[in-house]
């Protein structure tokens, strides 16, 4: 239990570096959701979305606790196991997805209101 | 192996005791010879029963040595030089009176694995092929920022896996590195530490000053003491700051009595506002972690407090002790000194400030040093609130999750680390070094007006001033001496003699003798100090006896002592395990006030290096 809150205080420290690392995918996600609009449906579209820039941002901590993107760890040749790289991408998505889903929930009560 | 003992009360004997300053003390005197021929500089130890004090005196050209000591019952006697093997005898001195004649015959090494593992920690080092120069620099700045690298602890032979472990272990300790000094490192320790003997090709010159001197050692607490600092007291006692137990430790260099005072209790946990931190383990177990101290002119001893971010009086009439709190975002509070209106100054490492303290008012005053960059800008700023945040999970090392100088590559650069400080006895004024920004910078002690400049050489650590105004600073980076005269604002540079050409020193702390204005040096790599005369700008070399010596602040006893404290960290580390008190007599211990003689000739002759068989 103290390794998962340690680990999540670190997240919630470190997401600011790890938003900022994964800039490319955040924007490539902003613009699948908005340039497939006439071909696919609010619900998938935000779905993919969310899986871009989930895999842009999904978390490899090394020896330190210390959160990396998995891409970027790829890229310098490091090697992040296929298995903990799908968890940690499954968990990054959740949470996105997560958030904007109450995002746009909170926008279209704004809305409506 | 020859040897011969005759003890015999005779009235040469009788004349040496009644010349000593010691009751009833024993003498010993001889000779020390390698096949005949007298071996000049040889060390002559001679260790009591209960191996806590240790007295050491050096050979002459003849080889020639006499020893007083104070010690009853069996004692040990040990010959060492460098490149033969020690020749240990145990003796009974009874009463501890009584002359004895005692003749060292001591053989060279001749098994390749026994010379290598005599020679110092400087000589196993040259075994270490860095891939780069600024991974070089870094284990210089980095791991042997506490203790030695290459002693007999140290050296072990590990796979990659093993000292990649051991690596994140010291960086959880605080060694600052990037990942890939990290890496490098770790693959350099790995590859060269294999447990095969280091070549012999140092070189040890005598000189003939050196005879003249005393060495005495005063084992202090257990394996895990850590006395950072030691400071000579107007009683003439050393006292000693234990950074690890929340301990003053006092001693008394007559009776060899040791006493300890206990630091008060805290509310803060285990590693004060450090409690996040690993710190090392078993070493650090206190609150507090006093660090530094200094002696104000009313007797009143002041130290730092570097875990708890307060800083303590200790009165060494009543022992009382008192605690001011400097405020837990200052982040640890470093080395202290007293200016000439009684001012108490100190460095406050972690958080790139120098305190201000004024013992009448009770008042801190905090002056925020130049931020020399960004990113130590973002350091200041954020460190006190991460640790406040690490310490939720005590001892979990959470910052080391999410620290900039590992994401953003930065290693040590991430901090600038103001360490030494000394007050200029010509105008006043503070000046402090700063270790990881590589300068040296001045506080005027009335308007607080800061200014700084770059050093020539890398590390400047715990500097001091002497009576013109010239500042001295130590290299450690660099293996180096700087000289600062503040007038002209010019610097100048000195290599530190090395034992061979591919060795380095790690010079942590220098002190300038009050009266000959001679330049003390730790070295630390090589269990040698120095003694450097601006005049002539040259060097003695003094061979400590005890194997991993790790000397700190040095300060000047009225009967010409050199004194600091031995804290390799840990102490266990250190040859016998435990740690010291240690006293430098480059004239013998003199009566008290006086004046000990300028530094005589230099190097006379050179001990050659020798071949020896493999095994």
């Amino acid at each position: 239990m103290q390794e998962f809150l340690i680990h999540l205080v670190i997240v919630v420290l470190m997401a600011g570096v790890l938003l900022f690392w994964a800039i490319p995918f955040i924007a490539l996600a902003v613009l699948f959701f908005r340039r497939t609009a006439r071909v696919l449906g609010e619900p998938t579209r935000l779905l993919l979305a969310c899986a871009i820039a989930a895999a842009g941002i999904a978390p490899h901590f090394d020896a330190y606790r210390q959160p990396h993107p998995i891409w970027l760890r790829w890229w310098n040749g490091d090697e992040v196991s296929a298995g903990y790289a799908l968890a940690s991408f499954l968990i990054t998505f959740a949470v996105v997805y997560g958030q904007m889903r109450l995002l746009r929930r909170h926008r279209h009560a704004s809305a409506a209101a | 192996m020859p040897h011969t003992v005759r003890t015999h009360h005779m009235l040469r004997g009788a004349a040496l005791l009644l010349a000593s300053p010691l009751a009833l003390a024993a003498s010993f005197s001889g000779t020390v010879a390698s096949g005949g021929k007298p071996v000049a500089g040889a060390m002559v130890t001679a260790i009591d029963a209960a191996q806590d004090q240790r007295d050491t005196v050096y050979t002459d050209a003849q080889g020639r040595y006499t020893l007083k000591v104070d010690f009853k019952g069996p004692v040990t006697l040990r010959a060492r030089a460098p490149y033969f093997k020690d020749d240990v005898r145990p003796l009974n001195l009874g009463d501890g009176s009584g002359a004895h004649e005692l003749d060292f015959a001591l053989t060279r090494h001749s098994v390749a694995a026994e010379l290598s593992a005599s020679l110092s920690a400087s000589a196993q080092l040259t075994k270490l092929s860095f891939p780069n120069h600024d991974s070089r620099s870094a284990f210089i700045s980095q791991c042997n920022y506490c203790h030695q690298v290459g002693n007999e602890l140290t050296r072990a032979v590990k796979d990659e896996s093993a000292w990649a472990q051991t690596m994140r272990r010291m960086e959880g300790y605080f060694a600052l590195l990037t990942n890939k000094e990290a890496k490098d490192i770790t693959t350099t320790l790995a590859k060269g530490f294999d447990g095969k003997p280091v070549a012999a090709v140092q070189q040890h010159p005598f000189d003939p000053v050196v005879a003249r001197a005393l060495v005495k050692e005063w084992v202090v607490g257990d394996g895990l003491s850590f006395i950072h600092d030691a400071d000579v007291g107007e009683d003439e006692k050393l006292y000693g700051v234990d950074e690890g137990h929340d301990v003053i430790w006092e001693l008394d260099r007559t009776t060899g009595k040791i006493d300890q005072h206990k630091l008060p209790d805290s509310d803060l946990p285990e590693g004060g506002v450090f409690a996040g931190v690993q710190l090392p383990i078993g070493v650090f177990t206190g609150k507090h972690g006093p660090h530094s101290m200094a002696q104000a002119r009313d007797g009143r001893f002041w130290f730092t407090n570097a875990l708890s971010s307060t800083i303590g009086s200790f009165d060494p009439v009543t022992k009382k002790i008192k605690l001011y709190d400097v405020g837990r975002t200052h982040l640890y509070p470093h080395t202290i000194r007293i200016d000439q209106d009684g001012i108490v100054w100190f460095t406050i490492v972690a958080s790139n400030e120098v305190g201000r303290f004024d013992p009448k008012t009770e008042k801190f005053t905090i002056v925020n040093l130049p931020k020399n960059g960004f990113w130590r800008g973002v350091t200041e700023y954020a460190f006190p609130y991460l640790l406040k945040i690490a310490a939720w999970f005590p001892k979990q090392n959470l910052q080391m999750g999410v620290s900039h100088h590992k994401w953003a590559d930065l290693g040590r650069e991430a901090f600038t680390f103001p360490y030494g400080i000394d007050v200029n006895p010509v105008d006043g004024s503070i000046w402090y070094a700063k270790l990881y920004a590589h300068k040296i910078g001045r506080i005027d002690a009335k308007t607080l007006k800061v200014t700084e400049w770059d050093t020539p050489l890398k590390g400047p650590r715990r500097l001091r001033f002497d009576a013109q105004g010239n500042l001295w600073i130590p290299a450690f980076d660099e293996s180096g001496l700087m000289k600062f005269d503040t007038k002209t604002q010019r610097f100048e540079t000195f290599k530190l003699p090395l034992l061979a050409h591919n060795e380095y020193e790690v010079p942590y702390a220098l002190a300038v003798h009050p009266k000959t204005q001679q330049v003390w040096i730790t070295s630390n790599m090589s269990d040698r100090m120095f003694r450097f005369d601006p005049k002539t700008q040259d060097f003695v070399s003094y061979a400590m006896p005890t194997r991993v010596t790790w000397l700190r602040d040095l300060v000047f006893t009225k009967d010409g002592g050199i004194c600091s404290s031995s804290s390799n960290l840990p102490a266990y580390g250190i040859e016998g395990g435990r740690a010291s008190f240690i006293c430098l007599y480059p004239d013998g211990e003199q009566p008290q006030g006086v004046v000990p003689k300028a530094a005589d000739a230099p190097a006379a002759s050179i001990a050659a290096p020798v071949k020896v068989a493999k095994k």
